[in-house]
């Protein structure tokens, strides 16, 4: 792309007119293609799209946002329109109580005004429910929820105002605990409240995707999705890319992460101890400093002390191990290296994601894959210690599992899937394993994996051409003995042929004579089939999985039988 | 009767919490949207249906992680399904299409920046410049109204609207640079 001015106000223009659909076809099919071969071009479109889209919406949000819901949805569109204008109101509100220390002088003018605001807009409550309009018909759930949603608003805005002064917003959430005692146990925590925790340990996980590892006794205050003041007591903080600007503030100072793994401390005396692990971390006296940071590199350690209302910055030994972030003490040495040993093995077949399921549901971000990072989305289930290891506990009340694993490849026409499976009792119904499908307009399963009569059974529908579809069942020979664990691979070649293997033996082959790509882009669901609307034909798994691993090639059956191999020695799954 | 009102709360409680994220983040998703599909009509065809679609598995999306990101999810998905569905349409191919929303997930990460620096920026502009900003954008006048209106061909008004723009790209950039310098 060249870069001049003349050339940018061009591409501008055009831009410009793409968007109002005021270039014909053919210019926007050139323009297209230019942006599509020219790199640094679709940087400069995405910056203009991204400017476009803020003066469009900068001074009329609502109608911007109502916009796009359809003239024959009015209903919808001014249910909508009150909600958010409450939502906003709230907002207001909140800004108000924020900025003045008389909240009950606060609280009484804004009570008065949302009275005046609900006559003026004629909303009025009854029974938990808005008023609806005239002949409001509920056509659609997406409207009943509008409707819900707007009494929703108005409700918890009043509960608000009479009730509750602190904030209604939740910031962050425990993810695992060990041995945790709060003063009042948090279901999840919320901005600008103060938490007490008495002793052991919680790993919390902000909104913006930095974790801490509070150790007690310690106090916070949760001030925000990305940060928190820490009255007194240690934590450990893990803090993504996306986190970046994390801040933990202290009675003396302000400590903003760069992106990094470090370690607080405050003490009875308000003095700070920092470690940094990984990266690096920048001390302010506080956040109204604009001063320079003092930086802090990894494995550096620094004590910071107020003196005569000066931040004195004094340098100390670094020592990890001083801070907790050792939730894996639960664990024990032997544990760790034979789950670490059959873990190497999978990650030498260099899997496309492979989810082990150890520790926490939640701590699952993160495992290996190429491209992104597929994570857990636990909708109820729970890991259980079985034998030597965990696993997902799946039942009618734990739920089910999603692997979140959205746009990670296209279809495709080889694959290899793994997992480890134990059905507690015997159950003659259907028995969902794993379900993936396409996002398409049928909602046609692309992969099904299910128990039956003490069979695997693998189920797909192709969708490269509809007419065309062909429905692959492949019912395994061997019996998956009920209480005991097998191992289920399935691979697929690019000819065509399909492939179980039970504990690392192979069982069947078939081969449709279609070489269509099988594996597409929707989550993938684990105990739960999610392509059967009604609840008491879905089936529900009774047991455990563990150790799903997909490929983008087709495993060896040497491959397959190592990994069997590999079990029995790590993790003692294999019942030999 | 107690189940009922439990199941209203649940309702409720969804309901409270969709519409909370989506008014934080529609405006990136609809961003994400018209990246990917310019043309106003057709992007709000996919707005309204992505809404539609983020509001029917709002179950499936899990409090605490990123809403922005699961809507541009699906947004991109509806992009792709609209661009099967209407094959005429000048589109981008899908890898095109991916890398497009891989990078305006992270311009999107900027937005209230950009809409913080977009405003200082406006007051720069000169009375002429911000007359028309505001008659396109803050009264949502078409090119082609303003034109008429003003007795101006629509591509001049084109031409001022790009010169503007790029004043405004070029403002935005530096008032991050310098923020990010800080």
């Amino acid at each position: 792309m060249n870069t001049n001015n003349n050339e940018n106000l061009k591409y501008h223009q055009q831009f410009l007119q793409l968007w109002d659909g005021t270039l014909s076809d053919q210019e926007s099919q050139k323009l297209t293609e230019l942006l599509s071969s020219d790199v640094q071009l679709r940087q400069f479109y995405l910056e203009f799209m991204s400017v476009n889209v803020c003066l469009h919406q900068l001074n009329d949000p609502v109608e911007d946002l109502i916009g796009v819901i359809n003239d024959d949805q009015l209903q919808s569109k001014q249910i909508l329109q009150d909600a958010i204008e409450i939502d906003q109101y709230r907002k207001e509100l909140l800004r108000q109580q924020e900025a003045s220390k008389n909240r009950t002088k606060v609280k009484k003018q804004a009570e008065d005004q949302l009275k005046e605001y609900l006559d003026q807009h004629e909303i009025h409550q009854k029974n938990n429910h808005i008023c609806s309009r005239p002949n409001l018909v509920q056509k659609r759930s997406f409207e009943k929820g509008l409707k819900a949603l707007a009494a929703c608003l108005i409700i918890g805005l009043c509960f608000w105002l009479l009730v509750t002064p602190t904030s209604l917003y939740d910031v962050a959430k425990i993810t695992y605990s060990h041995e945790a005692q709060w003063g009042v146990e948090p279901d999840k925590f919320y901005q600008d409240k103060k938490y007490h925790l008495i002793s052991g340990l919680a790993e919390i996980e902000f909104n913006d995707g930095a974790k801490i590892i509070l150790e007690g006794p310690s106090q916070i205050t949760f001030e925000s999705a990305n940060g928190a003041y820490l009255d007194h007591g240690k934590l450990t903080a893990q803090v993504p890319e996306r986190a970046k600007g994390f801040t933990i503030v202290t009675p003396i100072s302000s400590v903003v992460d760069f992106g990094t793994e470090f370690g607080i401390e405050v003490d009875s005396n308000a003095s700070v101890l920092v470690h940094v692990f990984k990266g690096s971390v920048g001390i302010r006296q506080s956040r109204l400093d604009h001063k320079d940071f003092t930086m802090i590199k990894q494995g550096q350690g620094k004590r910071l002390k107020k003196i005569d209302g000066d931040l004195t910055v004094i340098d100390v030994p670094g020592k990890q191990a001083y801070f907790s972030n050792q939730l894996n003490k639960k664990w024990d040495d032997n544990q760790v290296a034979s789950i670490s040993l059959y873990q190497q093995y999978i990650q030498s077949l260099n899997p496309d994601y492979y989810f082990p399921f150890e520790l926490s549901l939640e701590s699952m971000e993160g495992v290996i894959g190429m491209n992104g990072t597929p994570k857990v989305v636990s909708m109820g289930a729970e890991l259980y210690k079985d034998q030597t290891n965990y696993a997902l506990e799946l039942n009618s009340e734990k739920q089910y599992v999603i692997l979140d694993v959205f746009q990670r490849k296209e279809k495709r026409k080889t694959f290899s899937m793994m997992l480890w499976v134990k059905q507690i009792n015997e159950q003659t119904d259907i028995s969902p394993l794993l379900y993936s499908a396409t996002f398409n307009e049928t909602g046609y399963p692309v992969i099904a994996l299910y128990l039956e009569n003490q069979s695997i059974v693998f189920d797909s529908v192709t969708t490269c051409d509809r007419q065309k579809d062909v429905d692959y069942i492949l019912v395994s020979k061997s019996d998956i003995s009920p209480n005991q664990w097998a191992c289920i691979v399935v691979t697929k070649k690019e000819n065509g042929d399909l492939s179980l293997y039970v504990n690392g033996k192979h069982d069947k082959t078939i081969n449709k004579g279609t070489d269509c790509p099988l594996f597409g882009w929707e989550d993938i669901c684990l105990g739960y089939n999610s392509n059967i609307v009604d609840e008491a034909t879905r089936g529900i798994f009774d047991g455990y999985i563990d150790e799903v691993a997909f490929f983008d090639y087709v495993l060896s059956s040497e491959e397959i039988e190592n990994i069997y191999k590999h079990d029995s020695l790590a993790k003692n799954k294999n019942n030999n | 009767m107690a189940s009922q009102n439990k199941q209203q709360q649940t309702m409720d409680d969804l309901t409270s919490q969709f519409l909370k994220h989506y008014v934080e983040n529609q405006r990136r998703i609809y961003g994400l949207i018209r990246s990917l599909v310019p043309r106003c009509q057709d992007a709000d065809d996919v707005m309204q249906e992505t809404t539609a679609v983020m509001w029917q598995k709002f179950r499936e999306f899990q409090p605490g992680t990123n809403f922005s990101a699961w809507g541009n999810r699906i947004a991109h998905l509806l992009v792709l399904k609209h661009y099967q569905k209407n094959k005429n349409l000048p589109s981008f191919k899908p890898e095109i299409l991916d890398e497009i929303t891989k990078d305006a997930h992270i311009l999107n990460k900027q937005m209230t920046h950009r809409l913080d620096a977009l405003l200082s920026c406006l007051k720069k502009l000169s009375s002429d410049d911000r007359e028309l900003v505001k008659w396109r954008y803050e009264q949502n006048t078409s090119v082609k109204e303003i034109s008429q209106k003003q007795n101006i061909a629509s591509h001049t008004i084109y031409r001022s609207l790009g010169r503007i723009h790029n004043c405004l790209l070029d403002c935005i950039k530096r008032h991050m640079a310098v923020e990010t310098s800080l």
